[in-house]
């Protein structure tokens, strides 16, 4: 199957299976903060902006 | 054969789009924010400030902007950045596990109009501003005014194309100087034209075509944003598969590409409220008033500003297109050129029609990219727990997990349509005139949120147990080569 790939494309999907070669993962407290960033604060421009 | 010589070189695997183990990453926090700032700052953040003129005064734009970039870079950096971080993969790359082997196609197709739409207004600007800057020093008369713009928008993606030729490294080296003089001459445009008007003139300044509703007008002020940033769909996967991780590329990616384009475009704002013909564009204003010295300032930013923009446009572009069947055997050096072909021609034969092209095109981002990021979103964190059969992602057969139907998946493409017409039932892409309840959710996330929805249920219906699309089982696709082990990758130098 994948003959059709080039074998460095192979190994590369191969070797990105493993947690040790992939990126390091966003943890619960950066969900946490973007979240608060994202939401919570564009919440409270908007507030403070319609009051003004 | 070395664990090196088995992986291959990094330069091909990141100019072919392939995955990048962490090793090979060299791009840290600063390198993610500046190339990230570099691309949201250039002269369209005039354009975008001038749109939301037509809404809202300074105070309210003001307020409006940033919570709307806030806003606007949850969605995509939600639906790109944990998978393009943790695979080293780009944006269309991810997308085939949603759309299909061939369906991603789609995607290729949106990242190629979405950053070379970009590109062409960027080049069209910066044309009719310099040509603005001829005609007021008296170096060329105003009947040549459309022929220069052509001309000059022309020329200047040929300087872009000289600067990238040299491939990514290139590209992203010179990011940060650019980032910091766009940075630094975008203040100063700032106060000039405070120091033109004053801070009462920007202040009471009224919105120049409001709705009568001031809710309409605050969500469609944060619409622009939202849409703008949803538009940083392919850039962000581009420049986070770089890092080795997603911890590293979340806040460079928040403020350099969410609130690097909402306070850029505030000197859009003010101006298109001060200047209520101008869109948003200080060129013409500020040389009136300030003379020669301010016309080389001027002239000085707009040749600085969008060459980091445009750079990033053309190489996600190119990699969206190298990703095509056997686009991989042309060179790097034809690949940009025959991304920017299409680009030259409209910028040379349409460059007197920017405005109507603005409009559109932001609307085209809207319904494209909100489905797009929502159903994204609803796979990675809803039904595949943030995992990808990563071999399935490139393999072009029946054998990937993510052929579906004839490499296409209908579900995917049934809850992207649902998401486009939620878009343009709240929101006509071409008059921009809204429907309830848009004034209170806006017009991106219920699209998004629906066509997420769609996916899921579609999922659940059609796919589950049935051993399509890789959902519900774990097993890896096979592959004939041995997996390496990864403590033994080769790293970058």
């Amino acid at each position: 199957m994948s003959e059709l790939l080039p074998p460095e494309l192979v190994n590369r999907c191969a070797a990105i299976q493993d947690s040790d070669a992939q990126g390091v993962a966003l943890t619960m407290s950066d969900y946490a903060w973007f979240w608060v960033a994202t939401v919570v604060v564009p919440v409270l421009l908007v507030i403070l902006g319609a009051l003004l | 054969m070395s664990i090196g010589q088995a992986l291959g070189s990094m330069k091909i695997a990141e100019e072919n789009g392939w995955p990048l183990m962490r090793g090979e990453r060299g791009f840290g926090k600063v390198a993610i924010f500046l190339a990230a700032f570099s691309a949201a700052m250039a002269t369209w953040c005039f354009t975008i400030g001038g749109f939301v003129a037509y809404y809202l005064d300074a105070t309210a734009g003001t307020f409006a902007m940033l919570a709307g970039s806030l806003v606007g870079i949850l969605m995509v950096t939600l639906a790109t950045l944990p998978m393009c971080a943790k695979y080293g993969i780009d944006s269309g790359v991810a997308s085939r596990a949603q759309l299909g082997t061939r369906g991603s196609y789609v995607s290729l197709l949106l990242i190629y109009c979405s950053t070379m739409g970009w590109n062409v207004i960027l080049f069209i600007y910066k044309g009719r501003a310099i040509a603005e800057l001829l005609v007021v020093f008296g170096i060329m008369d105003r009947k040549y005014w459309d022929l220069c713009v052509a001309i000059v928008g022309v020329l200047a993606i040929f300087v872009v194309l000289d600067l990238i030729r040299k491939g990514p490294e290139y590209v992203r080296s010179r990011g940060p100087v650019i980032a910091v003089v766009v940075a630094v001459m975008s203040l100063v445009v700032l106060f000039l034209l405070v120091q033109k008007v004053g801070i009462h003139g920007v202040l009471d300044a009224v919105a120049v075509a409001p709705y009568d509703r001031p809710a309409g007008n605050w969500t469609s002020a944060m619409e622009v944003l939202i849409v703008v940033n949803l538009s940083w769909w392919a850039y962000i996967g581009t420049i986070v598969r770089t890092s080795p991780s997603a911890r590293q590329s979340l806040w460079p990616v928040v403020i350099g590409f969410g609130l690097g384009v909402g306070i850029g475009s505030l000197v859009g704002l003010y101006t298109g409220l001060v200047v209520p013909d101008s869109v948003g564009d200080p060129t013409s204003f500020l040389v009136d008033q300030g003379g020669v010295i301010v016309g080389v300032v001027m002239l000085a930013f707009l040749l600085i500003a969008n060459v980091g923009t445009a750079m990033m446009g053309i190489y996600a572009s190119s990699l969206a297109v190298r990703q095509l069947p056997k686009a991989d055997k042309l060179s790097w050096k034809w690949t940009i050129f025959l991304v920017s072909l299409p680009a030259m021609l409209v910028v040379g034969l349409f460059a007197g029609s920017a405005e109507t092209f603005f409009s559109t095109f932001l609307a085209f981002l809207g319904v494209a990219f909100a489905p797009l990021c929502g159903i994204q979103i609803a796979d990675w964190y809803l039904l595949r727990r943030q995992r990808y059969d990563v071999l399935s992602l490139y393999l072009p057969g029946k054998d990937s997990k993510y052929f579906y139907l004839a490499g296409f998946n209908p579900v995917g493409f049934l809850a992207f349509a649902a998401g486009i017409a939620t878009y343009i039932y709240l929101l006509d892409p071409i008059t921009y005139v809204y429907r309830a309840p848009f004034p209170y959710v806006t017009a991106s996330f219920p699209s998004a949120i629906i066509a997420g929805m769609v996916y899921v249920a579609g999922v659940l219906a059609f796919y589950r147990g049935r051993n399509v699309g890789g959902y519900g089982a774990d097993t890896p696709t096979e592959v004939s080569a041995k997996p390496l082990p990864a403590n033994t990758i080769e790293t970058k130098a």
